[in-house]
């Protein structure tokens, strides 16, 4: 009996390890399948082909595209994590009258919809001749609350007797949030960061709307491009594309695991 | 989410540090805080005003016009837009197919992530390497991994084809056949956010006080009803973050069906976000596109208002 | 705690956003100056014209299309074009309508039999009427062409890469099934050999007769609904729940679920590679890639006329030319000119179509020595043999708003499910007349 629900459970573990994996396996084989070969079923390549990347960095300018990413993702996660920090330095340690009104005002802001702003959004920063630049790209996207309220639900947990010996001391609030507090976050800003990093690398519809030239394009939108072409689709080139896409994230998510899986998972456990 | 905040966001005023001590005026200071915190705020006030409320009231005016983006008057209809879209079968069937998907996905998710999470919850070997696999596709690009699935779900050389033919089963061509579509969605759906939900039931369930298993097992309980009485409620909340996360996830899915099915065939996988979508950048009908996104606000308000509520009255019957 | 203070900030918080409304409401009201869209020029080419070129010209046909404008580039010292890819023709004009409304337009853009008349009904067109000189004249291109760009005695549309729809088949298969090289000449043909065709052995096991694409379905079918004696419309008043156009959809939805003979494809060109139907319908511009995959996949593809019904034949002309922006400045226009009469040189359209495998567009190019030695592949002669025979589509599809889209959703929902034809025709009668009335003010400016 004892043996048996063992091995049942390894099976389970194996089935869902295979589950996971196999989709991720698909798109590094299928990436190095021959264009005459990749409409044709096989369960391992019978021969790597190295040629879909070089088809796939020649048919988009992946070079303008992965800086593009690079720097939307990185300038957003920035001013977005800046932000929440900011905010929920406030929440968590100064006066306010209503302080909570205005909490919950905030706290609302997330149950608004990234298709619902799509249109609106784009009126405005084309309002704001924001089209096809990087403020257009990022700023509408850094505004915080999830990392916000985790910040905040951290900041609570500090001694309280830290931050009042430095003010004792003649700290500022600035500088006690510089001194004190970000040192004795720096697990959770690590996570929010890291978070807010996956997020914005992956970020598709708003790019798409917000950008209409190469120079300014992301990855993800560039790989829509070299898809949706009149005349035909070299489907190799769009695995390889895909694999760009995908391999930066599983390598922060490789080393970062702990933090990212902590952020995402948050809202369930804290508060 | 917010829900689960209204308990904590009491003891915010406790962190107030005490203002003994400073003889010079204490009213002067408190205002020195107040702007302060106003400072502090200001620019996260104003990008969450602007870009997440503003839309709001915006998308409101919209939906009293008919503009197609491209004339240079905008003419006002009144409620012509609402009236339409609550009088099309099609948009209702839109709203239907949305709630069918994310109820799919949900249910799904809730079943097999709960199974999984008591699965590595066991003390096996290897457990964290199928954890952190499993949570992988929840972080990776909808359109880089859509594009894999759709080769994946293809009618003849797909692996789903070729699996189900190990079986015996004939697969159906998923991504062109209107009835199968939305399953192979659902799918994807699944494969992103079991391992995810799988990671936050465990959490939950390492949570568990074990001194109230032992009691129910020296009352004789079996593990089913230790399971029913004692672990499922214990999990709500749990679960409450879980399916609020997922509906909110699932309408605004957009950038799988993007890649894989446009929609289509036919609108088989129409759901709400790609039909506002479709309707601002496509048709170019700002009008019915502002309608739609109110209506899709005001249907997530209203679930996650309606959650809440049953979810209070579970968690106090525990 | 004061409420006071509480209502200082929502007062001014709502004054932030009312005055940001202000701001977004103008951008759609249509004021403020055109800019050029964001682009980069090569150091080489800093002192020029810089001009904006959107197109959609994806895989083979981007490369010839980047030599030519490389070449132009290099001909003369005035005038440098990007080009900048957007997508689908569709994509390209819902990025053209965003950018209208952005004040950040392209000088350019390639525009579908389609999407250039949104365009022209949106004024964003400049006439190319006065542009025309010795160099290049409206009588250089086919007719046929510039008759479809000309509304109220004014060419919008400059024809640059046109195509109709043509039949592609398996050649060998055909053969082997022991049915004419040369392709059905009717509907009732291809019914008819469906069985034999079905029969043999392919790569994938057995073949069906035809694939059928969700993407331009409805360009497609409109060869059916004129060989049925239908019409999509005509003019603006829809004609779709009429019996001729019913009938017409009604016997391709038996062809798939009757005979089993048809279905829908994600992407028909590589199904026939790959022995999984043995014809479909593609665009003339789509057959240097069938030509590439038959040839790696050991088979001849054919082309031949669409199939006619009862004797009738019908078959619309699709593709795309260029138009120039209305409110781009006058300098950059006419730098736009001198780049589009580049292309309109017969040996540069005649490399064109070779390349590409789009119809000649400049008459004098049938005649360059590239294209005289290229059209001795047959294929390359179906499309220009049949040109004669074509017309532009009922007007329904290209004027009214998003009107291919439905279209298209529809005749998918109806290869892909069992709905019944004459709900779905009905249905989509009732919300094309009600699109149509939005427009119906436009149209009637426009065209009369």
């Amino acid at each position: 009996m004892k043996p048996l629900t063992t091995t049942l459970k390894y099976v389970g573990l194996v089935v869902v390890l295979v589950c996971a994996f196999v989709p991720i396996y698909w798109l590094l084989t299928t990436s190095v399948t021959s264009p005459d070969k990749i409409f044709q079923f096989q369960w391992f390549p019978t021969s790597v082909e190295w040629q879909n990347y070089v088809d796939s960095w020649a048919s988009a300018p992946f070079a303008t595209l992965y800086k593009n990413s690079v720097i939307v993702t990185l300038l957003g996660a920035l001013i977005q994590v800046c932000v929440a920090i900011l905010s929920s330095y406030a929440f968590a340690f100064l006066r306010f009258p209503a302080k909570n009104l205005v909490f919950m005002l905030f706290l609302g802001a997330m149950m608004v919809p990234g298709t619902v702003v799509l249109m609106p959004n784009f009126l405005t920063i084309a309002a704001l001749g924001w089209v096809n630049t990087y403020a257009g790209i990022i700023v509408p996207g850094v505004g915080s609350v999830f990392a916000m309220f985790l910040l905040r639900q951290h900041m609570m947990t500090l001694p309280h007797e830290v931050t009042e010996a430095a003010k004792v001391d003649g700290a500022n609030h600035l500088r006690v949030l510089w001194n004190v507090v970000l040192p004795m976050s720096r697990p959770m800003v690590v996570t929010v960061i890291v978070v807010a990093v996956v997020e914005k690398w992956n970020d598709f519809v708003w790019p798409l709307v917000s950008t209409s030239t190469d120079s300014m394009r992301t990855l993800p939108v560039g790989m829509l491009m070299i898809q949706d072409s009149e005349g035909f689709t070299n489907w190799g080139a769009v695995m390889a594309s895909a694999v760009f896409i995908v391999v930066p994230v599983l390598v922060v998510f490789f080393i970062a695991q702990r933090q990212i899986i902590a952020g995402l998972t948050a809202g369930a456990t804290k508060g | 989410m917010t829900v689960t905040d209204r308990s904590s966001a009491a003891p915010a005023d406790a962190a107030d540090p005490p203002t003994r001590g400073t003889p010079a005026s204490p009213r002067r200071r408190r205002r020195r805080e107040y702007l302060l915190f106003l400072a502090f705020i200001a620019p996260n006030a104003v990008l969450l005003a602007v870009f997440a409320y503003w839309p709001i009231v915006f998308n409101g005016y919209l939906s009293l016009t008919s503009w197609d983006m491209l004339s240079p008057t905008i003419p006002f209809v009144g409620l012509a837009n609402y009236a339409d879209m609550f009088g099309d079968p099609d948009f209702w069937a839109v709203l239907g197919r949305t709630v069918l998907f994310s109820g799919a996905v949900v249910i799904g998710c809730l079943i097999a992530g709960l199974a999984v999470a008591m699965l590595l919850n066991q003390k096996l070997v290897g457990r964290n390497l199928v954890r952190t696999v499993s949570f992988a596709p929840h972080i990776l690009s909808g359109v880089a991994m859509g594009t894999v699935w759709l080769f994946i779900f293809d009618p003849q050389i797909g692996l789903m084809k070729v699996v189900l033919e190990k079986v015996g089963i004939a697969g159906p061509a998923w991504m062109t056949d209107s009835s199968w579509a939305m399953w192979g969605l659902v799918l994807v759906y699944l494969w992103k956010n079991i391992g995810f939900v799988a990671v936050v039931y465990m959490a939950g369930l390492q949570g568990m006080p074990t001194d109230l298993y032992e009691a129910a097992r020296l009352d004789g309980a079996g593990p089913w009803t230790l399971f029913r009485r004692i672990t499922l409620p214990l999990l709500s909340p749990v679960t409450f973050f879980v399916t609020v996360v997922t509906i909110v996830g699932t309408f605004q899915a957009f950038d799988v069906i993007a890649i894989m099915t446009n929609g289509g065939p036919g609108d088989a996988t129409t759901t709400i976000s790609w039909y506002i979508y479709k309707q601002a950048f496509q048709a170019l009908d700002a009008g019915h596109a502002g309608a739609g996104a109110l209506v899709m606000f005001v249907i997530l308000i209203a679930i996650t208002a309606a959650q809440a509520r049953f979810m209070e009255r579970r968690v106090h019957y525990r | 705690m004061s409420g006071g203070d509480m209502r200082g900030w929502s007062r001014r918080g709502l004054l932030a956003a009312a005055g940001l409304g202000g701001v977004a409401a103008l951008a759609g009201c249509g004021s403020g100056a055109f800019q050029q869209t964001v682009g980069t020029v090569p150091a080489a080419y800093r002192k020029r014209a810089h001009l904006v070129f959107w197109h959609s010209m994806g895989g083979a046909n981007m490369a010839v299309l980047t030599e030519l404008t490389t070449k132009f580039n290099q001909s003369q010292s005035d005038v440098f074009v990007e080009l900048q890819f957007q997508g689908s023709y569709e994509r390209t004009m819902q990025k053209l309508a965003t950018a209208i409304v952005a004040r950040q337009i392209p000088d350019l853009v390639l525009l579908s039999e389609i999407t250039w008349r949104k365009m022209h009904l949106a004024d964003a067109l400049e006439p190319f009427d006065a542009y025309f000189d010795d160099e290049l004249r409206p009588e250089n291109y086919i007719d046929q062409f510039i008759q479809e760009g000309t509304v109220q005695g004014k060419l919008w549309w400059l024809p640059f890469a046109r195509s109709t729809p043509l039949y592609y088949f398996n050649r060998t298969l055909f053969e082997k099934a022991g049915l004419p090289a040369a392709g059905p000449e009717s509907w009732e043909q291809l019914k008819q050999w469906a069985p034999a065709i079905m029969r043999q052995k392919t790569k994938a096991g057995h073949a069906k007769v035809l694939a059928l694409g969700s993407v331009y379905a409805s360009w497609y079918l409109q060869s059916n609904i004129w060989s049925w004696g239908g019409h999509y419309s005509k003019g603006l008043e829809v004609t779709l729940d009429s019996p001729e156009s019913v009938a017409a959809a009604r016997f391709m939805v038996d062809f798939i679920r009757k005979d089993g003979a048809a279905y829908l494809s994600a992407k028909q060109d590589q199904d026939l590679a790959n022995g999984i139907c043995a014809s479909y319908f593609g665009s003339t511009g789509g057959l240097k890639q069938a030509e590439l995959l038959a040839k790696g996949g050991k088979y001849e593809v054919g082309t031949a006329f669409l199939p006619k019904h009862d004797g009738n034949f019908g078959c619309p002309t699709g593709g795309s030319g260029i138009g120039i922006l209305r409110y781009a400045p006058s300098a950059r226009k006419q730098a736009a000119w001198e780049y589009l009469k580049f292309l309109g040189r017969p040996a540069n359209s005649a490399h064109w179509t070779v390349g590409t495998g789009y119809l000649p567009v400049v008459k004098a190019a049938q005649q360059e020595p590239e294209l005289v030695k290229a059209a001795k592949d047959p294929n390359q002669l179906t499309a220009l043999k049949q040109l004669p025979l074509t017309k532009p589509q009922d007007l329904v599809r290209p004027v009214v708003s998003n009107a291919g889209d439905m279209m298209d959703q529809a005749l998918t929902k109806l290869y892909s499910s069992n709905a019944d034809v004459a709900d779905v025709f009905s249905r989509l009668d009732k919300q094309l007349r009600s699109r149509a009335d939005l427009i119906r003010a436009a149209y009637d400016k426009h065209y009369h």
